[in-house]
């Protein structure tokens, strides 16, 4: 009895043994689907022969408001209809930073998923120079109705050598989002000059209002205000020095300026009470609740304040510093961002292309653009009716920009990247200004030093 | 709270006056404690079944309008119920593994005549000294090398391997105290060894068997820095892993979060409230884990 | 019997699964990440050796580190200082044959049983300051005044973090002070009452020097989970705000896994074992010495 037993019980393991062997392959479940699957990977997957590609993005699933993803479940599902014989498996992902996390561990692992959401410039660079990633430039030779589409200016930030390695799907710019009903409440104008900034800060701080709604929690959030206020003070020029081409070392004198002017708006109350422990989200629904009158962050909050403060919302560039180098009419900090790439190891590159086609094709991108979102394509027509008034503001605004900064932290890639926002988080938290840079400028020799 | 004024209204009544208020006071403290432990748990259940609206303007009370729908919701849509499935399938499959080839070896580090027993013994012992961080980086960077295409194997032999110092321990312990004549008789009796020690030894070693699964089951259930590195897939996640992404859209639906924590924990509510003093002693067991 | 204990085959094929599945998983990596500590990689450009630059920069640049090993320190000491007597005083409580007491014992190990993924969330929850629990509870009890962003301030996350911990685990040490405490003969309890010995003078003289060897264990038990301490501070803080909660466990977390910095992740969490191993040793030798002077 008892041998049956143990007999009944080792035959068991070794079953649930072999199904976790097969763990692999996902499709178990239906096997006349894992066969055609292999087929398709095997014959390398043409666009009439069954293929399964995998298909990883970041967007918010659990928000049944979030524009984005809903965006793209409708993009998957538009194409699934259409191309009956590729099976997209998407995996979300909602959190950014883990998003970046999983994409490059998976990356280094070789193992990325067939088609993907990247960041552009530093955080591509590596994955490119690891001839991890695919160039799409014969694809888009090979089909002059989607190249029209594209416009060359947006494609820099994913172009290494000449090629195109990812397409961005979203502009985002980093402008200072305000409440105009609490600017009137308290007879306040949109800020020139650091003065005048000063002024609205102490004005809304005497009155009980937050005057910047800022959630440090992940640092990025501070860089913003930083970034910003480094551009007004030593112009376009240093950022290209120092974070594109790395030439300048972080202890330089303007860093510790920059940092030293963002300790000052600091300490004259401009950010929540415990900024550095609130989340991005926290400072959102602060802005969102007029408990808080500013918000110096990028443009993809757009959609969702519009609808909850309407005519209410409106935005100014950050103000200038008088005799500083930079100028809130030119410089804008702007990202063509949120791009698709191809993996290198796809064994279907061909159903890939197809899905990276279809995301950039007339219909999708419109529907992109009508929701509210800046698109870094052109000749896209859309209706215009649909769209918010502050969008097409902002998309005006945008034209005219003459120098672009990309937020460092891409650039950066990262590990720097990182770094250098947690410097601006120390600073913001008291740290003293030039031992964080110098602290900085040790990382970055460490991991640079190549 | 009624069970707190009904047990010091029951409380042993004979003995003198100071001693029944020196009671007294054992249970309101008892009363007040239990309640710490037990009210944020009821306060969640209830808060789970509220939508955002209620969890602002009737936080104490029950809910007004019981909203099961988000246990479905979480369970189906958000796919919570999958990731149950696959933290069983990781917990249960390790755990069976364990036992067998744990079994196995404390038999051969105890009973069996080689040289290098007692250094063995040593060697696994070394285990339970090593932090569970410090192996991480090289798992990863062989895993990764693999392509990380086997995220359940990958799961399994990783709780398996953890679990070995302790079971390795535990068993031999209990082996030792077993009289060498069992096993002889049994080869007398025409067996081979392998199947003398699965016929005779191994049935005998119900008790600790049933620490080491209650102990290993629980670790392998509540794991969390594995799965954070091992599984990138939705697909694969473990529960504890997978009721993270609620975390982040927080404040867009409480009841998310809060319904998937609540089904997080009812597996281990439930299975205590069946073995109580089971799972006590299969958990402080681990005592002897340094 | 002999010829057969000694067989080789027999003892390879009992031996070698669990052998091998442990050594590859366990002692080999640890050894190996020594090694790693001593390279600058980030998987995906060519490894550099970098001899002991990780170490040098961790020592000598490394502010979080400093900061994570001392809120190590201080979530070590708060934890040996809040669950210690709480579960002392608990488990002296139940031990006596009062009505309820399985009912309590098991209400208080309960936590015990939970994952640090579910206790930590739901903490998340009474911590928030809005909907949370205990801002609720201060604002019904009309002392508003003290609602806080408990995770959010740097000044009190920490301190959040451990009572959550607390909260958790008190049960676990008080279960095995209530087993140390059922070794005591009852006669020697008998015999003290008899001489008229108050409960004090029996918790003092008879039950503590019994629960000694119980303290012990569960003093390095903490001294050990503390210093690997990971998933609540994981998932209630992320270590922020601004390293405020930083512990050594997720500064290594972050560096090797988040900044991809791999010999760096190494360097830390091979310094977390030798922590780790020095702190057992230690205590171990620290607590044998005591045996002797007793």
């Amino acid at each position: 009895m008892r041998r049956k037993l143990a007999v009944v019980l080792v035959s068991c393991l070794l079953m649930l043994l072999v199904a976790a062997c097969d763990g692999g392959n996902k499709d178990g479940g239906s096997s006349s689907d894992t066969g055609s699957g292999k087929n398709a990977e095997a014959g390398g997957g043409s666009g009439d022969k069954k293929a399964t590609i995998k298909f990883w993005y970041s967007a918010n699933d659990a928000d049944p408001n979030d524009t984005h993803y809903k965006w793209i479940e409708d993009t998957i599902e538009q194409f699934q209809k259409a191309n009956p014989n590729i099976k997209v498996e998407p995996t979300v992902i909602s959190n950014a930073d883990q998003y970046l996390n999983k994409i490059s561990t998976e990356m280094a692992a070789n193992n990325a998923p067939d088609i993907f959401q990247t960041w552009m410039s530093g955080r591509l660079e590596p994955f490119v120079k690891a001839n991890r990633i695919y160039p799409l430039n014969e694809a888009i030779d090979a089909d002059p109705a989607f190249k029209e589409l594209l416009n060359p200016n947006n494609l820099d930030t994913s172009t290494f050598d000449g090629k195109i390695y990812a397409l961005p799907n979203a502009m985002t710019a980093e402008v200072v989002f305000y409440n105009k009903a609490l600017f009137d409440k308290y007879k306040l104008s949109v800020p020139e000059t650091w003065d005048d900034l000063m002024n609205v800060i102490k004005t809304f701080k005497d009155n009980g209002v937050v005057p910047f709604a800022l959630g440090n929690k992940d640092p990025w959030a501070g860089s913003i205000p930083y970034m910003g206020i480094y551009d007004r003070l030593f112009g376009p020029q240093a950022y290209e020095d120092v974070v594109l081409k790395q030439q300048a070392k972080w202890n330089d004198p303007s860093f510790v300026e920059a940092g030293k002017k963002l300790v000052e708006l600091k300490d004259a109350g401009a950010f929540p009470d415990n900024f550095n422990g609130l989340s991005d989200e926290e400072a959102l629904a602060m802005f969102h609740s007029e408990k808080a009158a500013m918000f110096f962050i990028g443009t993809w909050i757009v959609i969702e304040a519009n609808a909850k403060l309407g005519d209410k919302l409106g935005f100014f560039n950050f103000p200038d510093i008088p005799g500083g180098k930079g100028s809130k009419a030119d410089d804008f900090i702007v990202n063509k961002d949120e791009g698709y790439a191809i993996s290198n190891a796809s064994k279907n590159k061909e159903a890939a292309i197809d899905l990276l086609k279809f995301l950039f094709s007339k219909e999708r991108q419109a529907a992109n653009a009508e929701q509210g979102q800046l698109i870094p394509t052109v000749n896209i027509p859309y209706d215009k009716s649909k769209i918010p008034a502050i969008t097409i503001e902002l998309n005006d605004a945008l034209s005219k920009v003459k120098n672009s900064m990309i937020p460092w932290d891409n650039p950066l890639g990262q590990n720097i990247g990182k770094e250098f926002n947690m410097t601006t988080q120390a600073i913001l938290a008291g740290a003293g200004v030039e031992e964080s840079f110098k602290k900085l400028q040790a990382v970055s020799e460490k991991v640079w030093s190549k | 709270m009624s069970t707190r004024t009904a047990l010091v209204a029951n409380a042993n009544p004979q003995g003198n006056r100071q001693y029944s208020r020196l009671t007294a006071l054992k249970y309101v403290f008892l009363g007040v404690y239990a309640l710490a432990i037990l009210y944020p748990l009821f306060f969640l259940l209830i808060s789970s079944l509220k939508d955002n609206d209620e969890i602002f303007s009737n936080p104490w009370g029950l809910p007004i309008k019981w909203g099961l729908n988000v246990y479905y919701q979480v369970w189906t849509q958000y796919e919570v119920g999958r990731y149950f499935f696959n933290s069983l399938y990781y917990s249960l499959l390790s755990v069976a593994i364990t036992i067998f080839i744990c079994s196995m070896a404390s038999y051969a580090i105890v009973r069996m005549k080689w040289k290098l027993s007692k250094w063995t013994l040593g060697f696994f012992l070394l285990g339970l000294m090593v932090p569970v961080h410090s192996t991480l980086v090289p798992l990863y960077i062989t895993a990764s090398k693999l392509g990380l295409n086997y995220p359940r194997i990958t799961m399994i032999v990783i709780f398996v391997a953890f679990a070995i110092p302790f079971s390795v321990f535990v068993l031999a312990g209990f082996i030792q105290g077993i009289p060498k004549e069992m096993e002889e008789s049994g080869v007398i009796d025409g067996c081979s060894l392998p199947k003398a020690f699965w016929k005779i030894i191994f049935p005998l070693l119900a008790p600790p068997l049933a620490t080491i699964t209650i102990f290993n089951f629980l670790g392998s259930w509540n794991d969390l820095i594995f799965s954070l590195i091992f599984i990138n897939d939705e697909y694969y996640k473990p529960i504890q892993l997978g009721i993270m992404r609620f975390q982040g859209n927080f404040s867009t639906r409480y009841s998310f979060l809060l319904s998937a924590i609540v089904i997080a924990i009812v597996p281990s509510v439930a299975a205590y409230m069946v073995l109580q003093d089971k799972i006590v002693s299969g958990i402080t067991a681990g005592a002897v884990k340094g | 019997m002999e010829r057969l204990l000694r067989n080789k085959t027999t003892i390879l094929m009992f031996i070698l699964p669990a052998l091998i599945i442990y050594s590859i998983v366990l002692p080999l990596p640890a050894v190996s990440s020594v090694y790693f500590s001593l390279v600058e990689w980030n998987l995906i450009d060519t490894m550099r050796f970098v001899g002991l630059d990780n170490f040098s920069f961790l020592f000598l640049y490394d502010d979080v580190f400093y900061a994570a090993l001392k809120n190590t320190f201080i979530y070590l000491l708060l934890s040996i200082a809040l669950q210690l007597p709480m579960a002392f005083f608990l488990a002296i409580i139940l031990s006596k044959a009062i009505k309820g007491r399985r009912f309590f014992r098991n209400v208080i190990f309960l936590p015990v049983t939970f994952s640090g993924v579910a206790v930590s969330l739901m903490w998340y929850f009474i911590y928030h300051s809005e909907v949370g629990l205990v801002n609720r509870f201060l604002e019904a009890v009309g002392l508003g005044f003290l609602k806080h962003s408990w995770l959010a301030d740097g000044s009190t996350a920490l301190y959040a973090v451990i009572i959550c911990v607390a909260w958790q685990f008190v049960g676990y040490h008080m279960v095995i002070y209530m087993a140390g405490i059922s070794t005591i003969p009852a006669d020697i309890v008998e015999a003290a009452k008899m001489d008229g010995a108050g409960e004090w003078h029996i918790i003092k003289h008879i039950m503590f020097p019994y629960l000694i060897p119980m303290l012990k264990v569960s003093t390095i038990l903490m001294t050990t989970s503390s210093l690997k301490s990971f998933d609540n501070i994981y998932i209630m803080t992320q270590g922020g705000p601004n390293h405020a909660t930083e512990v050594l466990a997720s500064h290594m977390y972050t560096k090797a896994f988040a900044q991809m910095e791999y010999g760096y992740g190494s360097a830390l969490s091979t310094a977390l074992m030798a922590l780790c191993i020095s702190a057992t040793v230690l205590l171990n030798r620290l607590f044998r010495r005591d045996d002797f002077d007793a």
